[in-house]
């Protein structure tokens, strides 16, 4: 017995001491993580918890330089009460309860705005508050990871009585009140639970590589995390396996972060961090960790777009006519504030408005407080919109501040499959109202879009018209977009945009590419005209009524033009007849013809350059066959094309000029040209010796006799 | 280009015409020489003296052709001087050329001509991109005396009369108010009365002298012209009212008389009475 007694005392000391030593270790490096079944008890505890009704509030602070804010009930837009005060941050709202910083005090008032209780302020910001069970945790600190002094208390709600304080040199997240359970995040890398009552931290997960910032009670369960939510539970203890939702969506307008920085308190008024971020909500109800609805909202300043984090589709786009002031999320859509006092609610699914009422009081800052199930419904008159035409209201508007937001609109427009999705991208395309930027970006994507032709044929109907005010449409843009759909209903349409003097040059090599690789024989007359018109298009005119020459034709735009007559040739070799491709002759020996159109007509009267049209035209399969029996005409005059130049030399200084040089030849099968007759015999003398330098393609033929009529006409 | 029923307006036309492309080849000359720009001129002009029809075929069919902008314009020149409608084809063209100077040229040509295909042809081109084939086009359509242009020649007018800050006003008002005055009637004039205070006065000066010396507009019309643009008792004014007087040589109907006193009223800073 009296070797039990010593034992007996010294195990009540160890465990006094141990008791002692857990309290006086509380924010201590040291402290081990806590264990799944430690974990899990408390997991269990908030699942048992009853939670308390969310009243559903707006609290908008009052734009400078009126000061404090006006708290009103939700749907309805009831004013509940109005607080005059100079703020220091962003006020919170915990239940039935606003909590701001005023100087030298932490203010808790009511929702009608009276004030219920003040805490000392101890010089910090006000981080975060939640209430439940008839007391209030708050944070304080706020001056982020990098100055580590806070406080932690929790506090009666009803008198502010104290019942839980700790001055630590730590900085403190948001935190989260679970009956007598204290979820406090600490120095980035904490989440420590507090028992209120003995005030021992009873647990501790360590974020490891995850940055912990907040904790929040949703519904039966408790979350936390900065960059990913995480939900509490006993895989908690191993951060590999806790379950997680995260949001990887690129190219977010502003690309804003999970969440803003919890360790750093938002300022009393316009923020921009508010303005520009990710709104989401944990949605308990779902097992393992998941969205509210489904959805991650990207809020950038009037625009909104509902993101599903799972497949990173955007799912719809909503453009507000102002600003919005603050958000928050609930199962069925985000409830907002703008600048000018309107309530609003998107749906989740949709992005249409299901709700607006004007509360009659300017925001510049909009804390917003509703229940995860809060879904008002009514009349709005916005007619319903698609999810595309939300986007494509999004990807407009003249807001230069938009621009992340509109080439976000066009890139999800672009994501969109649907012929809908092309004629919105069409829209964007076509009118002049959107930047060049996007324009290029939805030009871009037409090209690679399987649907949607008819939209860009619709859109090539319209021409430039300086007294209907109606601009030139995107003529480059869609003839590319029509060329990749093999779209030949766009023809007629691309033949009048060639023919019409306004539209731009640098239109026309696209232009005239995409009705070469259409492969319609209608286009060969008009591209002939155009050949002719433009090829010795050079040099001055005289204006009207006389005076000095003028060239009014612009550096940059000879480029393009002389782009196009290339195009134009290859099209016209490819798809003209014999008569057509003799004109393309004509053209490349006259002086004032670009070099690059007169190699091209040669190239292309040799057959060169001429495959890539007829590759992705309609084509025959290709056979292997012996040699032609002989000779057909289009290869003789192909062949004696590279030397027509020198043969008409010949008829430089005669007394006569006939319509027609008859050349007789006999050829055999290797193509060697020989037994020259030229009629008129008055230049055999010159010419003969010039058609026998011809080489004709390899033939079946043996000696057979040939003809070129060299025509001198124009 | 074949238009699409009358009641046309610019943008209607440019969206239901096309090209005469199934006209057959015109065929130049096998002794005119197209690459020499020189030798061509000469050819033209020469053909020019000589028989019409063939000279408007044949410069016809090297406009066709594509010649340089010089030999173009020379070219458009002599259609116009020809006035034949073996042009048209090629002024049609030319009308759609991708220089403005050339598409003046044209709109001369297609005065001269003549026709209701050029005649909406040129009509298309009040919409045109430059400020100056606009203004050429809107006058051109009141030289050609097509009526059915009128309500477009007030909604062109109407379009620059926003934007113009030249007191002298834009070429398409000049033109427009041209047009109007030469084609329309004497509802229209009074119409253009309205516009008195809210164009620029010199751009409807042209037009309202033009008003004046029709034969088949009435005295009252001419007198309330005169009457209005008295009340102006600018400078500008009191020279219209005096070339007014002049050009009447010696007539004395109402508004003549009219327009003398009133002329004599108008006070000038520094000018004479």
């Amino acid at each position: 017995m009296s070797r039990r007694l010593p034992a007996l005392a010294f195990g009540l000391a160890a465990t006094a001491a141990c008791a002692s030593l857990s309290h006086t270790r509380a924010f201590d490096l040291s402290y081990p993580a806590s264990s799944g079944s430690a974990l899990d008890a408390i997991a269990a505890r908030v699942r048992d918890a009853r939670e308390a009704a969310t009243p559903a509030v707006a609290v908008l602070v009052a734009p400078r330089p009126a000061q404090g804010f006006t708290v009103f009930g939700l749907p309805s837009g009831e004013r509940l009460g109005q607080v005059s005060a100079a703020l220091l941050g962003r006020p919170v709202i915990a239940g039935d309860l606003v909590l701001g910083r005023t100087a030298g005090a932490v203010v808790a008032w009511s929702l009608a705005g009276a004030e219920r209780w003040r805490v000392p302020d101890h010089g910090y910001n006000l981080v975060g508050a939640s209430q439940d069970g008839g007391r209030v945790a708050i944070t304080l600190g706020g001056f982020g990871l990098s100055r580590r002094n806070g406080v932690a208390l929790v506090v009666d709600a009803q008198s502010g009585a104290t019942r839980f304080e700790r001055v630590e040199p730590v900085a403190f997240g948001v935190p989260a009140l679970v009956g007598d359970d204290l979820f406090l995040p600490w120095n980035g890398q904490n989440l420590s639970v507090f028992d209120v009552r003995s005030g021992d931290e009873a647990a501790r997960v360590h974020g490891r590589t995850d940055l912990i910032g907040f904790a929040r009670r949703e519904g039966n369960a408790v979350w936390y995390g900065a960059r990913a939510l995480l939900r509490f539970g006993a895989t908690s203890a191993d951060m590999a396996t806790v379950p997680r939702a995260t949001f990887t969506k690129e190219g977010v307008p502003g690309a804003p972060p999970f969440m803003a920085d919890p360790y750093v308190t938002l300022n009393a008024g316009l923020d921009a961090r508010e303005r520009v971020r990710l709104a989401w909500r944990p949605d308990a109800a779902a097992t393992g960790a998941s969205f509210a609805g489904a959805s991650v909202y990207s809020v950038f300043h009037r625009d909104v777009f509902g993101v599903d984090p799972t497949s990173n589709e955007v799912r719809w786009g909503y453009v507000h006519n102002a600003d919005l002031a603050g958000v928050e999320v609930s199962r069925e859509g985000l409830a907002a504030v703008d600048e000018n006092g309107h309530f609003l609610f998107v749906d989740a699914r949709t992005g249409v408005l299901r709700w607006r009422v004007d509360l009659h009081a300017a925001a510049a800052q909009a804390v917003v407080q509703i229940p995860v199930d809060f879904a008002p419904t009514g009349h709005v008159e916005e007619g319903a919109r698609t999810p595309v035409e939300g986007l494509l209201q999004c990807a407009g508007g003249t807001d230069s501040r938009l621009m992340p937001a509109q080439l976000f609109a066009v890139r999800a427009l672009i994501d969109h499959d649907g012929p809908d999705a092309t004629h919105a991208l069409v829209n964007v395309v076509t009118h002049r109202r959107f930047p060049q930027e996007l324009r290029a970006a939805a030009g871009e994507a037409i090209t690679r879009r399987s649907n949607g032709a008819e939209a860009m044929v619709e859109a090539l109907a319209a021409h430039y018209d300086y007294v209907a005010d109606i601009e030139a449409p995107p003529v480059g843009l869609l003839a590319r977009g029509i060329a990749a759909h093999r779209e030949r209903s766009a023809v007629p349409a691309l033949i009048a945009h060639l023919q019409d003097p306004a539209t731009p040059a640098s239109d026309l090599p696209p232009l005239v590419s995409a009705l070469r690789e259409l492969g319609d024989p209608a286009c060969v007359r008009p591209l002939v005209d155009f050949i002719r018109l433009n090829h010795a298009d050079t040099g001055a005119a005289p204006p009207v009524g006389g005076g000095d020459p003028i060239d009014e034709r612009m550096v940059s735009d000879q480029e393009p033009l002389e782009a196009a007559l290339e195009q134009a040739v290859t099209a016209v070799a490819a798809l003209g007849t014999i008569n057509e491709r003799r004109i393309l002759a004509e053209v490349a020996v006259h002086p004032r013809t670009a070099r690059v159109v007169s190699e091209a007509i040669s190239r292309a009267l040799r057959g060169e350059g001429v495959a890539a049209t007829t590759q992705e035209a309609p084509q025959v399969p290709m056979t292997f066959q012996a040699p032609p029996s002989r000779v057909a005409m289009d290869a003789v005059e192909s062949s004696f094309f590279p030397l027509r130049q020198e043969l008409l030399e010949c008829l430089r200084g005669s007394a006569s000029r006939p319509a027609t040089v008859r050349i007789s030849f006999r050829y055999d099968g290797a193509g060697a040209v020989s037994h020259v007759m030229v009629n008129p015999a008055t230049f055999q003398a010159c010419m003969g010796p010039i058609a026998a330098r011809a080489r004709l393609p390899e033939s079946g033929a043996n000696r057979e006799i040939g003809t070129y009529n060299l025509s001198t006409m124009h | 280009m074949i238009a699409a029923g009358i009641g046309w307006t610019p943008a209607a036309f440019a969206q239901t015409t096309t090209h005469a492309h199934d006209a057959p080849d015109a065929v130049v000359p096998a002794w005119w020489d197209m690459n020499d720009a020189d030798a061509l001129l000469e050819r033209m002009q020469q053909a020019a003296a000589g028989d019409p029809a063939t000279a408007s075929r044949n410069i016809s069919a090297a406009l066709m052709h594509g010649v340089e902008p010089r030999v173009a314009a020379f070219g458009l020149h002599a259609l116009a001087a020809l006035a034949r409608r073996d042009g048209t084809v090629a002024v049609q063209h030319y009308l759609e050329h991708r220089r403005p100077t050339l598409r003046r040229h044209a709109v001369a040509a297609a005065v001269a001509i003549g026709g209701a295909v050029l005649a909406r042809a040129v009509a298309a081109r009040v919409s045109d991109p430059d400020p100056g084939v606009r203004g050429d086009a809107a006058m051109a359509l009141g030289e050609m005396g097509d009526r059915s242009a009128i309500g477009s020649l007030w909604t062109a007018m109407d379009r620059d009369l926003q934007g113009s800050l030249d007191p002298e006003g834009t070429a398409l008002i000049r033109g427009c108010a041209h047009a109007i005055a030469r084609i329309g009637d004497e509802d229209a004039i009074e119409r253009l009365l309205g516009y008195v205070r809210r164009a620029p006065f010199r751009s409807l000066t042209e037009a309202f002298e033009l008003a004046l010396r029709r034969n088949n507009l009435s005295d009252a019309v001419k007198t309330r012209v005169v009457s209005i643009i008295g009340g102006l008792a600018t400078r500008d004014a009191r020279d219209f009212l005096l070339r007014a007087v002049e050009n009447a040589r010696g007539r004395t109907p109402q508004w003549v008389e009219l327009a003398r006193v009133s002329a004599q009223r108008i006070q000038v800073p520094g000018g004479e009475p």
